[in-house]
């Protein structure tokens, strides 16, 4: 068997290896890494073939999202009509829609490419908080088709409009009790559902897109989307292997397969279907599944826990003095003093614990939890992770160094929801400290960006960005004090995620014995002016020393 | 007009469903299991369950024909879990099942807002029952203070449409007093009932619906008519009909300091019987299943009867008078409303 190397020559290579920061040329063997430096320096590893199609490509380590979800595998497979432009795993651009006019225009043309009249036409992504004036109810659908049940489901995944048709089809009256059914001023359903029981009244649009969600060209899209963005290893963080075998089959074929384009990691939910409640077979389940199912692509490196819910939806659980404006919706999602007897099987297997935690609050439990449970149990590297971490007090990256812990930072959040903390949630002072890498720097807690697609869309560059500028759509810089520098951040998109996976020997850097995992980039996101990092063109990945260039 | 999949033919029965809610510790499980059990034993039924998790049942091996990962099945109904694909899904497989169950039982998790549950009890093939909601009595004033879910707890309480205290014969009479009071503050114009180890009599659970809590409100909470110094209760009745806009511009009407109603009416030119609810301003009519109609005529409660209730330190009198007057109905003196 030959062992064939290549070495690929590239214009910089950025290798995120503090002793051995910049080269030109990387040496690979068998996916490996087996140096970088000139070619004079690489070059002894013995016959070699040179590779120069990244000769006026910059390379950085493979990227590394932790923490993003599989439904962004979806992109693309169902019409999409939000706001901003999209990019589907294809490469095509799906464009963003700005007006009524063009919602109608696109959902007329949609109407079209369905054969069966009855079918349901069933779109993603709009989001009504981009329209000023007139509300989007039944009206304007019924423009569309007075006869074909249309479903729009709403970026925000907590409401869908429907048209007439839909309404007649579902059985939905004035008479329907549901609240979330909102009506006119006649008191008629005006096509508006609000929450799961209202949604899940349109039944045939509801089961239109789960079939599609369990399609597996979801799972091969998410490798796609990764690829085309510059990402070498994609997390999907709320996993349900444990439930199905059915699932664990599914995902183990595909992303093994040879031409699935990206390394993946899933955190599987601790409290899903069949854990009984019973954690200690949960961990005990989830310790088998990483001794016999784990793979260089696909792992399984620790366990998901959601405490609350979101800034933005006025539901993550908030120290005093709470919100902003609005009403205080708070809501625990696991009841707090369970949750230390949730995670501590986990802890005590050793399997690191991811929890979501939006709000302040939840974040003195996390740490709370994971304070005690080392105090039972010593674990000096477990790298228990604080997901989301939006507005974690210095007083709370304090106690989260201390006790070994790392961040994953919703750096996303400053550009798709900056102004809205600023002038509602959370107000100014703390709206200017969401996100605080900086503070997370100073006090020395490791890091990672993440962008939680498909809530914002999958993209690293757009993370630095976002860490990097601290802008808002409306011009505002949140927070000058938590900005960090551009190599801090490509930082949090490759060292800092490998390490918090605990795989910083085999990921995050470009470097001798690490996976030969680049992403390929026009240029360098350190050297092109700060406003600029999130344009840099994307070639594609090199995943394991095979070339994976974008659609 | 185009048939409705969705909707009820009229032939096909409703399955009533409860909701069983309450923070952690409340008793919630231990009840659930007592109905399981009454309903192979003293009210025989076949009862679907509906839980988070089935880890949290612990029901007699005797009873399990068979289970599989989404489903348990009992010889007298199933209990299913609503975890892997939510509440909706989970229901329509339930009501699809070959024999349908009698009723099914909502057991909600100890953060979940029971109200918010409830709601898919409007899904085609169900109807609501009632909101149940468990307290225990030696935890829930401190649970309502907590840091973390202190709102969640009084949000689940107040949207209950019956209270049951637990765990009562682990508290002094003179502790317990104080709880009712507290719940009555806490809760206003609540049905509450006592629900030692979490022990509920079947006809309590299932016959609370909102027509029950209606037309007994206060019976199980005297407190909060005869003691209560923060909320008071009017009581307005009446022998025939309310047309539906008039009832409808009347409660429109109201001062937003009423904070809750509830009633059992009839509908000028519409056939059965209706229950009005008035909940934080929104007010919603709904029409009383016919079993339910012909249980509330044995009971002698025909015409209208509608209690209204509100902050006793504001003086509503001349707004209920007007309300009285309006719709056609006696306002009832303060004794009787209790």
């Amino acid at each position: 068997v030959s062992h064939p190397i290549t070495v690929f020559v590239a214009k910089q290579i950025v290798t995120m290896n503090p002793s051995n920061p910049t080269a030109t040329h990387v040496a690979v063997r068998d996916g490996i890494v087996l140096g970088a430096g000139t070619l004079d320096e690489v070059s002894g590893w013995g016959e070699y073939e040179l590779d120069d199609t990244f000769r006026d490509h910059v390379l950085v380590p493979g990227m590394i999202e932790v923490h993003s979800h599989s439904f962004e595998g979806l992109t693309g497979s169902v019409p999409y009509q939000g706001w901003f432009d999209r990019t589907a795993p294809d490469g095509r651009t799906l464009p963003g829609i700005r007006s009524f006019d063009e919602l109608i225009d696109d959902l007329r043309r949609l109407d079209t490419e369905l054969d069966d009249p009855d079918e349901p036409l069933v779109t993603v992504g709009f989001d009504p908080v981009y329209f000023d004036g007139a509300r989007l109810d039944r009206t304007h659908l019924d423009l569309v088709s007075t006869t074909r049940p249309i479903f729009l489901f709403h970026a925000s995944a907590h409401l869908a409009t429907v048209n007439s048709a839909m309404l007649v089809a579902s059985g939905i009256t004035r008479d329907t009790p549901t609240v979330g059914v909102a009506r006119d001023a006649e008191g008629e359903p005006n096509g508006e559902l609000k929450e799961m029981p209202a949604i899940a009244l349109a039944r045939s649009a509801v089961a239109k897109l789960f079939s599609i969600i369990g399609r597996e060209d979801t799972i091969w899209n998410f490798g796609r989307m990764a690829r085309q963005v510059g990402l070498t290893s994609v997390g999907d963080l709320a996993g349900q292997l444990l439930a199905s075998p059915q699932l664990r089959e599914r995902w183990t074929r595909i992303v093994n397969d040879p031409a699935f384009p990206a390394r993946v990691t899933m955190h599987n939910l601790g409290s899903s279907i069949g854990a009984g409640g019973d954690f200690d077979t949960v961990a005990r389940e989830l310790t088998a599944l990483r001794a016999n199912h784990e793979s260089d692509k696909l792992r399984f490196p620790g366990v998901k826990f959601v405490l609350d819910g979101s800034i933005q939806g006025w539901t993550a659980v908030m120290n005093p003095p709470g919100y902003f404006t609005g009403a205080d919706h708070g809501q625990m999602l696991t009841v707090p003093e369970q949750f230390v007897d949730w995670a501590r099987p986990f802890h005590r297997a050793g399997i690191p614990i991811h929890i979501h935690c939006n709000g302040t609050a939840t974040i003195d439990l996390a740490i709370d939890t994971i304070d005690q449970l080392l105090r039972e149990y010593a674990w000096l590297d477990h790298r228990h992770t604080i997901q989301h971490s939006q507005l974690t007090t210095e007083a709370q990256f304090r106690r989260m160094k201390n006790l070994g812990m790392c961040a994953n930072i919703f750096a996303n959040h400053l550009w798709y929801w900056g102004d809205v903390h600023y002038e509602q949630t959370v107000g100014p002072e703390r709206a200017n400290r969401l996100e605080p890498c900086g503070t997370a720097t100073r006090v020395g807690v490791p890091f990672a960006l993440h962008s939680d697609a498909n809530v914002t869309p999958l993209g690293p560059l757009h993370l630095i960005w976002c860490a990097v500028n601290r802008i808002t759509p409306k011009g505002r810089v949140l927070g000058e004090h938590e900005k960090i520098s551009a190599y801090d951040a490509l930082w949090a998109v490759t060292q800092a995620p490998a390490y918090q996976l605990h795989l910083d020997h085999l990921m995050g850097s470009i470097e001798c014995g690490k996976y030969a995992d680049f992403s390929v980039l026009s240029e360098s996101p350190l050297a092109v002016e700060p406003m600029q990092i999130k344009d840099i063109a994307v070639w594609g990945t090199v995943v394991g020393g095979v070339k994976q260039p974008a659609a | 007009m185009t048939p409705r999949p969705g909707a009820d033919d009229g032939e096909r029965r409703r399955i009533p469903v409860t909701v069983i809610g309450g923070y952690l510790g409340a008793g919630k499980t231990t009840l659930v299991n007592q109905l399981l059990t009454d309903a192979v034993g003293e009210h025989p039924e076949r009862i679907a369950v509906l839980v988070n998790d089935f880890g949290s049942v612990n029901i007699d091996a005797s009873l399990i024909v068979a289970r599989d990962d989404d489903m348990i099945q009992l010889a007298n109904g199933c209990i299913c879990c609503s975890l892997s694909e939510g509440f909706a899904q989970a229901m329509q497989r339930i009501d699809e099942l070959a024999r349908r169950p009698d009723r099914l039982v909502i057991e909600t998790s100890g953060v979940a807002d029971p109200r918010a549950v409830a709601q898919y009890a409007h899904l085609p093939g169900f109807r609501l029952g009632a909101v149940v909601v468990l307290a225990d009595v030696e935890t829930i004033r401190g649970r309502s203070r907590d840091r973390y879910v202190g709102r969640q707890v009084l949000e689940q309480l107040r949207c209950a449409d019956l209270i049951a205290l637990t765990k009562t014969d682990l508290i002094d009479a003179a502790s317990l007093v104080e709880v009712r009071h507290w719940m009555a503050d806490t809760a206003p114009g609540i049905r509450v009932v006592d629900a030692q180890r979490s022990h509920l009599p079947h006809d309590v659970v299932f016959g609370s619906s909102p027509l029950r809590a209606a037309v007994e409100i206060g019976d199980g909470a005297p407190d909060v008519h005869g003691h209560d110094p923060l909320h008071r209760a009017w009581t307005l009745v009446g022998d025939g009909p309310i047309g539906r806009g008039r009832l409808e511009t009347m409660i429109a009407a109201l001062p937003p300091s009423i904070v809750r109603a509830k009633g059992v009416l009839s509908l000028a030119g519409e056939p059965g019987r209706w229950v009005l609810q008035l909940v934080d301003g929104r007010s919603a009519l709904t029409e009383l299943p016919p079993a339910e109609a012909v249980a509330e005529a044995e009971h002698d409660e025909v015409g209208c009867r509608l209690v209204f209730i509100g902050p006793a330190a504001i003086d509503q009198d001349s707004s209920i008078t007007t309300l009285a007057t309006g719709l056609g109905l006696r306002l009832m003196p303060p004794e009787a409303t209790t």
